[in-house]
């Protein structure tokens, strides 16, 4: 009997301890159990807050919010596995923004924006096909359809147009060999465009789309970007030479000895002037010869040209019109010989 | 000094420099060049570069491309010195002197012996300076030329104290 009591009191001491499971709240709370998450609508009370105890106000209020939580996740089914006790969360309800940005499409390859643009559609290929030489399903790729291949090709024809002693097979091979390295240059070619160099100040991102000068400036900043700048720096052979970078005007000082100054310029002044020596031809009369002897000309071939008939006419095939044309045939004649005979 | 000026006035540009009442000297400010005495020179270095805007007289600027252009405030000093001239018609003169070119109509008298694309100093019929030009053409070709051709580009007239009053330096 004792012992019961004593039992049963152990019990009620132990149980003051540990508050209550049940809390009651005015407004129940928002659950997101996915995210472990829980909000309390109800408004706090102001009197708590601004008293002496307000830690211990807000301490109790977050158990209580703890205790609900708790008991909404003991409600879902758990499963136990080498004495642990697991609970599958439900999906999360509420929407959390990306933490990272968001992945950009992957850029297309040239086949691919050309078929976009012409509207050409992917057909689905099966992995076999079905041979009609073996009669048999062969697979599109892999070493089963080099096998089907060799056996197909047991023997290869020299065609009459090339040497008879070539090796047919081997050529065969060799241009397997180029289909395979072109379509991987392609394929490499088409990664290049997409891969993003980091490039920093000067260096183009694309060296195929930017000009030569953009080149050599940043070819010329990287010479000079060494601890020396680029006294030091080796030149490749082809390069062209750079321009000595430097001080490109240099001024004399504004006040100095102005005297020098009037004799130095008197001086370069005396060098400007000076006439050319041996000079003895005579421009003036020269081009005025030859412009006399243009004009000459001009006026020759002007008197030779056959003066060009005023109107047209049309003359009528009558025996009239043969006449017309005979005085006319006379008059042009006359006047050829008229210039001829000067 | 630049060929283009110098080109206009041959060697009598010692006389600029080498002058009885003192000393004169150039100075390049702002891509213009200035023409005055040591004496104002000195003054002026008492501003800042950015406040001065003047000094003596602007005889011309240089462009962005080096070229020089010779300014209508540089003909009273560069007139009298002149070697080629060009003397213009009464009919021409206020053609000219609204900025237009000179043509061969309007044209009474070049001297002797200028090149094409001289630099000369355009004169009117009383012997007044009227202001730069270069020779469109040279003597011998203006003798041929039609009357509507042009035979002196314009580069600055005295009607530009007028027309530009408030660019000119």
């Amino acid at each position: 009997m004792d012992r019961a009591l004593a039992v049963l009191s152990q019990i009620e001491e132990d149980a003051k301890k540990v508050k209550p499971t049940d809390v009651e709240k005015e407004v129940d709370l928002e659950y997101d159990i996915g995210l472990l998450l829980a909000s309390d609508p109800n408004p706090l009370d102001h009197d708590a807050l601004h008293s002496a105890d307000r830690d211990g106000y807000l301490q109790r209020l977050a158990r209580d919010n703890c205790q609900l939580l708790f008991n909404r996740l003991y409600q879902l089914p758990t499963q136990t596995k080498d004495d642990v006790t697991t609970v599958n969360l439900p999906a999360a309800q509420l929407r959390i923004p990306r933490e990272k940005p968001a992945p950009k499409p992957k850029p297309l390859t040239k086949w691919e924006e050309y078929a976009k643009a012409k509207g050409i559609s992917r057909n689905k290929k099966g992995k076999k096909i079905w041979d009609t030489e073996l009669k048999r399903w062969v697979p599109r790729y892999g070493a089963k359809k080099a096998q089907a291949d060799r056996e197909k090709n047991w023997v290869m024809e020299v065609p009459a147009n090339v040497d008879p002693n070539t090796d047919m097979f081997a050529k065969a091979a060799e241009k397997k060999r180029e289909r395979v390295a072109k379509n991987e240059l392609q394929r490499l070619r088409n990664v290049k465009r997409n891969m993003k160099v980091p490039t920093v100040g000067v260096t183009p991102k694309d060296v195929t789309k930017s000009s030569t000068s953009e080149l050599t400036e940043a070819a010329a900043l990287a010479r000079r970007s060494t601890a020396s700048l680029g006294k030091f720096s080796q030149r490749l052979p082809r390069d062209a030479p750079t321009k000595e970078r430097g001080k490109r005007r240099q001024f004399a000082p504004a006040v100095g000895d102005t005297r020098g100054e009037v004799r130095g310029q008197l001086e370069l002044l005396q060098n400007l002037g000076r006439k050319e020596k041996g000079a003895v031809v005579d421009t003036e009369k020269a081009a005025n010869r030859l412009i006399h002897q243009e004009q000459r000309e001009r006026a020759a071939s002007k008197e030779d040209k056959p003066k060009k008939g005023g109107k047209k006419r049309w003359i009528p095939n009558t025996k009239k019109g043969e006449k017309q044309k005979k005085a006319i045939a006379k008059k042009a004649g006359k006047g050829r010989k008229g210039a001829k005979g000067r | 000094m630049t060929i283009n000026c110098e080109s206009s006035i041959g060697e009598n540009i010692r006389l600029l420099l080498e002058r009885p009442d003192g000393l004169y000297c150039f100075r390049l400010h702002k891509d213009r060049v200035y023409y005055m005495s040591e004496a104002l020179m000195r003054h002026a270095l008492s501003f800042p570069r950015h406040a001065l805007i003047s000094v003596g007289t602007c005889f011309g600027k240089f462009t962005k491309s080096g070229k020089f252009h010779l300014h209508v405030t540089a003909l009273e000093f560069l007139a009298p010195y002149a070697q080629h001239k060009i003397w213009l018609k009464a009919s021409m003169e206020q053609q000219f002197l609204y900025g237009h070119h000179v043509l061969k109509s309007g044209l009474a008298r070049v001297t002797e012996n200028t090149a094409k694309y001289q630099g000369v100093v355009v004169y009117n019929m009383k012997d007044v300076p009227l202001g730069f030009g270069a020779a469109a053409k040279s003597t011998a070709e203006c003798r041929h030329a039609d009357p509507t051709a042009i035979v002196a580009f314009h580069q600055a007239d005295i009607g530009q104290y007028i027309r530009s009053e408030d660019t000119l330096t």
